[in-house]
């Protein structure tokens, strides 16, 4: 019994194929199906891959089924349809071929629960838990034996008692289902429900409630105690079956989401500290590259050729440097290292010596303007922080705005806002960038007009830092005419 | 003028070595272990201490614990251009100013001629 993969042999495959071999089923791949009749005996499943059937415009379900027809095959195989592109379009091209099911192409677990479903249909739920608390034995022998056929492992108790002791001193992780009786001495079901959802705590577990009540409001009354599906007696053995796989099926899914969850938030928590060593340590050789690079441009008597090199290596460490920088910010904006404290500040100083930075190195002869039109411009603020936003934005006007170009700074406000504006007459932001434009790593890192370079970063970092300050930026920008940012911060409060 | 560099670093040292090479009348000590620039700076009085702030065993803000001399104006050298460490250095009473690194030949010669007026 084989696994037909239609598809390409690339990373993807080989992860299916140790997926499979790890429960133990053979695969086999095969690009296209000129050889059918020597394979199809042996087949049990066929995956086929949506986007490369698509790429090599072929119909391979289809084929499949063809085969089957002209073949007088009554017991056709079933066909997994699989693509990482969940649209209706293509579930619909799935189906009308005569595949049985369509699954998200990177979903392996359910792509696996799938084929076990199919190779292994008595093995569908084996290594879960269920707790069946019913007092009477006939039914809780026909449930157990409904749940004992799929592979699951059954915990009977005849009393809400008892269970609710078992439960008591069992993790929730370990139960992937109740189902229990409504009628029953000592303990009722919905005082039961109500135990182990408000005194025990379990909150994701599903509970099934089984009874011959047919009183809606007794029914109701167990959906607010924390119940999440009802089964009326008698027992029908497919109802029960559709009702318990939706639910443990949801069960698994989440179980599946919290675990990846968390695997995220710890690859996320390597990565930031991984950053903020790194960058640190990459600083310290080039405190040597650029201290001596320095001290030898300084000596008089060198050659030209030399001192164009040096300053080779000098403007090469500097952007390094830059770049460097730029990382150590963000990752200390991210890793939560960000006690830096705020405090009462005039932000029109603050924009002004950030100005003055500009008119130093302005060769360009780009107009520089300022205008304030407000008098008290105090908001609660960290200057260092802010200084790196303005000097972010106005070196991105100036990098990107050519010769005897504008660059406006206005600050405006009202009786809860202050509200700064900057804009250039530069080249624009593409309309397709300025989506991610705030995004680190965006990639929207551009080359200025006289070959400076960027990282993509300092954005980023800007927005994280008017975040920080519970502020709003904004940008417009028309590509050759020029680019506003506007900045928002709340007025500090007298 | 006497003026102290302390830094666990010895490329940076070496880089301090050699920008002091040339000037004249004034004395330079090196000093690579934080502990034994404590004693140092306890028996012998300095102008000017260029101090690292991320050192093992004990770092810039401990060294000044630890000190007893009150006159010398100590500038902090640190790779930090923002976050906590930064703020700390700027609200430090006993730090006067702060050099980032990569250190320049420039900012130290600033420094000591702004100390030498």
């Amino acid at each position: 019994m084989k696994i037909l993969y239609l598809g390409a042999l690339n990373n993807y495959f080989k992860q299916f194929e140790s997926d499979c071999l790890r429960n133990n089923y053979d695969v086999i791949q095969k690009e296209s199906l000129t050889d059918l009749e020597n394979i199809y005996h042996d087949l049990s499943i066929a995956i086929v891959d949506a986007d490369f059937e698509k790429s090599h415009s072929s119909a391979f379900v289809e084929k499949i089924r063809d085969y089957e027809k002209k073949n007088l095959i009554t017991s056709s195989i079933p066909i997994i349809y699989i693509s990482e592109n969940d649209s209706i379009d293509s579930r619909e091209k799935g189906f009308r071929q005569g595949a049985d099911d369509f699954l998200d192409k990177f979903d392996s677990s359910s792509i696996l629960l799938k084929i076990n479903s199919i190779i292994k249909p008595n093995t569908l739920w084996q290594g879960i838990n269920v707790v069946v608390v019913e007092d009477d034995l006939i039914s809780a022998k026909f449930i157990s034996h409904v749940i004992k056929t799929k592979g699951a492992n059954v915990i009977n108790f005849s009393d809400g008692v008892e269970a609710y002791e078992y439960l008591k001193g069992t993790d929730e992780v370990k139960v992937d289902l109740i189902l229990t009786d409504h009628m029953m001495p000592n303990l009722s079901g919905i005082s039961f429900v109500k135990k182990i959802r408000n005194e025990i705590g379990y909150n994701t577990v599903p509970i099934v409630f089984i009874s011959s009540i047919e009183n809606k409001t007794e029914v109701l009354d167990f959906y607010k105690a924390g119940g999440n599906d009802y089964l009326s007696k008698p027992l029908i053995k497919e109802e029960l079956f559709v009702k318990v796989d939706q639910l443990l099926s949801n069960r698994f899914k989440s179980k599946l989401l919290e675990r990846q969850v968390n695997e995220l938030e710890r690859v996320n928590r390597v990565k930031d500290q991984f950053l903020a060593v790194c960058t640190h340590d990459l600083r310290t050789p080039l405190n040597t590259i650029l201290g001596l690079t320095n001290l030898i441009i300084e000596e008089e008597n060198i050659e030209s050729s030399t001192r164009s090199y040096l300053e080779q290596i000098d403007k090469s460490a500097g952007n390094l440097l830059e770049l460097i920088n730029e990382l150590l910010d963000l990752s200390s904006l991210q890793t939560g290292n960000r006690d830096f404290q705020l405090s009462k500040l005039n932000l029109v100083k603050v924009i002004k010596s950030s100005l003055r930075n500009f008119t130093a190195i302005n060769n360009k002869k780009i107009h520089m303007h300022f205008y304030s039109s407000i008098k008290d411009s105090s908001i609660l603020g960290n200057e260092t922080m802010l200084l790196r936003v303005f000097n972010n934005l106005l070196s991105n006007a100036y990098k990107f705005t050519p010769e005897k170009g504008k660059i406006f700074t206005h600050v405006k406000g009202d009786q809860d806002w202050i509200i700064v504006s900057i804009e250039d007459s530069g080249i624009g932001i593409p309309e397709k960038s300025i989506e991610n434009l705030f995004n680190e790593f965006s990639g929207a890192g551009r080359t200025g007009l006289q070959g400076e370079k960027s990282t993509g970063l300092g954005l980023s970092i800007v927005k994280k830092i008017i975040d920080e300050h519970n502020g709003y930026i904004d940008v417009k920008s028309t590509e050759g005419k020029g680019t506003t940012f506007t900045i928002k911060f709340s007025r500090m409060k007298k | 003028m006497k003026i102290l560099f302390v830094d666990d670093t010895e490329d940076n040292i070496n880089l301090f070595q050699l920008y002091m090479k040339s000037s004249e009348g004034i004395e330079c000590v090196f000093e690579t272990d934080p502990e034994k620039s404590v004693d140092l700076i306890n028996d012998e009085n300095f102008d000017i201490i260029f101090l690292d702030i991320e050192m093992p065993i004990l770092d810039g803000f401990q060294v000044i614990e630890k000190i007893k001399d009150d006159k010398s104006s100590i500038y902090a050298l640190t790779a930090h251009i923002s976050g906590e460490v930064f703020e700390r250095i700027k609200r430090h009473d006993r730090i006067k100013g702060i050099i980032t690194k990569p250190v320049l030949k420039k900012k130290i010669i600033e420094v000591i001629s702004s100390e030498a007026v």
